[in-house]
């Protein structure tokens, strides 16, 4: 193998830009932690857009091999480590839910309703992180309107034309009500960091 | 196709937050891209809001199934495919915990497996200790360290890892435990900060009623913390946690919460 774990150079753990950049330079044990530093985020967003197991997994792998092969491309001065690598997942978890959109009949799966996340013992640890309840109190200072279309476009994987069919609005009035909820999403998390 | 067709209502700059929500169809993003390289404002607005489309990846963490990791590794690097067997996975969890250095002082001379009953009789229990007092080495555990959270929820994704929750009267713990790789750590919310020179302290309770600590942390400025526990899972019972000097290594105060099994 080429790179084994070095017991050596553990003296300082190292953050996960210079993570990225050791393994845009082939270091495979570097790539090993960066996924298992973001695996449980990236797997709990895919879960949430594809629910179902099976194709969050394989969107998860999708997106940690493109992480793989693109760390070259990873930026630190234009985003963080962690919104580069969940943009990535974000994308492969939102193409994949379109496909089997696609595959089934047009309206069935986002009428779906919500379906249980799943809720062993390890979900219930990592729902435990600050971070998360940080985020869920910055969404709730949102209006319900703003709340519903960030859902809609982020989570469900639709597009801005399908949101304003679906809520029956202007075009318009969906890129709006999206780009205020984002704006205003922003400054709540600023004002609770 | 209307795909080519230039629709005179739509500003491209008006696309930037749905190709940061990836909501925009194939159409749109290619406007967008072509856009996107000549627009320092769209570059900014990108920028600037990156950061806050990553936080809502953030509201929900799941630990994924090892296989994943094995399947991902096995794709990319070919070699050294982890057999999915308890012994492969002490092995991954001993490379990683070498890797961690002086973090986790793993017990490699001493693997076993804790039977799959007992694990899942963990139950949980409130108050129980009342055989604290009895003299035991010290056992100096102070660990905290950045990314000790992170060695936790590693240690939570092990095939075998159990968790339990601790009754605490203000805030959150649960104890994860995976005994394939002798491991046991804390990750805790929400907890009041401890009075001045007092911290969190954990204490492994062993099967012959004896104590020794496990380590001792003090909540971040969220009331968050993680440890991994010092404490060889062999001969334990449970674990208590009391509020007091990190330094004793006897317990002078009742415990606040505690685990058995
Ligand atoms: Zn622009």
């Amino acid at each position: 193998m080429q790179s084994e774990i070095s017991t050596d150079e553990a003296e300082v753990d190292p953050s996960a830009d210079q993570l990225l950049a050791s393994c845009a330079a082939g270091d495979r044990a570097a790539f090993q932690k960066v996924y298992r530093m973001f695996s449980a985020t990236a797997y709990g967003l895919a879960l949430r857009v594809l629910r179902d197991e099976e194709l969050a997994q394989d969107a998860l792998q999708e997106a940690f091999t493109q992480v793989w092969t693109e760390a070259s491309r990873f930026d630190p001065v234009r985003a963080s480590a962690k919104a580069w690598i969940m943009t990535i997942v974000h994308r492969r978890a939102v193409d994949r839910v379109r496909r089997e959109e696609a595959d089934r009949r047009r309206g069935q799966v986002w009428g779906a309703g919500q379906i249980e996340t799943p809720h062993d013992s390890v979900a219930e640890i990592v729902e435990l992180n600050a971070e998360h309840r940080r985020v869920r109190s910055a969404l709730a200072a949102l209006s319900p309107i703003q709340r519903q279309a960030l859902d809609l476009a982020y989570t469900r994987g639709m597009t801005q034309t399908q949101i304003a069919q679906q809520l029956d609005i202007p075009l318009g009035t969906a890129k709006t009500r999206l780009r205020d909820a984002l704006q205003r999403l922003r400054q709540e998390m600023e004002v609770t960091a | 196709m209307t795909n080519q067709e230039i629709d005179p209502t739509t500003d491209p700059h008006d696309l930037v937050t749905g190709y940061l929500l990836d909501a925009l169809d194939q159409h749109e993003l290619q406007r967008f891209t072509d856009h996107l390289g000549d627009c320092d404002y769209c570059q900014q607005a990108i920028a600037d809001l990156s950061e806050t489309v990553a936080d809502l990846a953030g509201t929900s963490r799941v630990v994924p199934p090892q296989s994943v990791e094995d399947k991902l590794m096995a794709s990319l690097f070919g070699d050294e495919v982890p057999a999915p067997s308890t012994s492969a996975d002490t092995t991954a969890a001993v490379e990683q915990g070498e890797s961690v250095g002086e973090i986790i002082q793993l017990d490699s001379r001493r693997r076993w497996v804790w039977p799959a009953a007992a694990a899942a009789a963990f139950v949980l229990l409130a108050g129980l200790v009342t055989t604290m007092g009895l003299n035991q080495s010290n056992n100096e555990a102070q660990l905290l360290a950045d990314g000790q959270a992170q060695l936790v929820l590693d240690l939570a994704a092990s095939p075998d890892a159990q968790s339990m929750k601790m009754n605490l009267a203000e805030g959150e713990a649960t104890v994860v435990v995976s005994a394939a790789t002798n491991q046991a750590g804390v990750l805790a919310t929400d907890l009041p900060a401890p009075p001045t020179g007092q911290k969190y302290h954990v204490w492994t309770i062993k099967d012959d009623g004896s104590v020794t600590s496990a380590g001792s942390f003090a909540p971040d400025s969220d009331g968050s913390a993680a440890l991994i526990l010092q404490t060889q899972l062999a001969d334990a019972t449970g674990f208590a946690v009391t509020v007091d000097d990190p330094s004793l290594t006897q317990p002078t105060s009742a415990p606040i919460a505690a685990v058995n099994f």
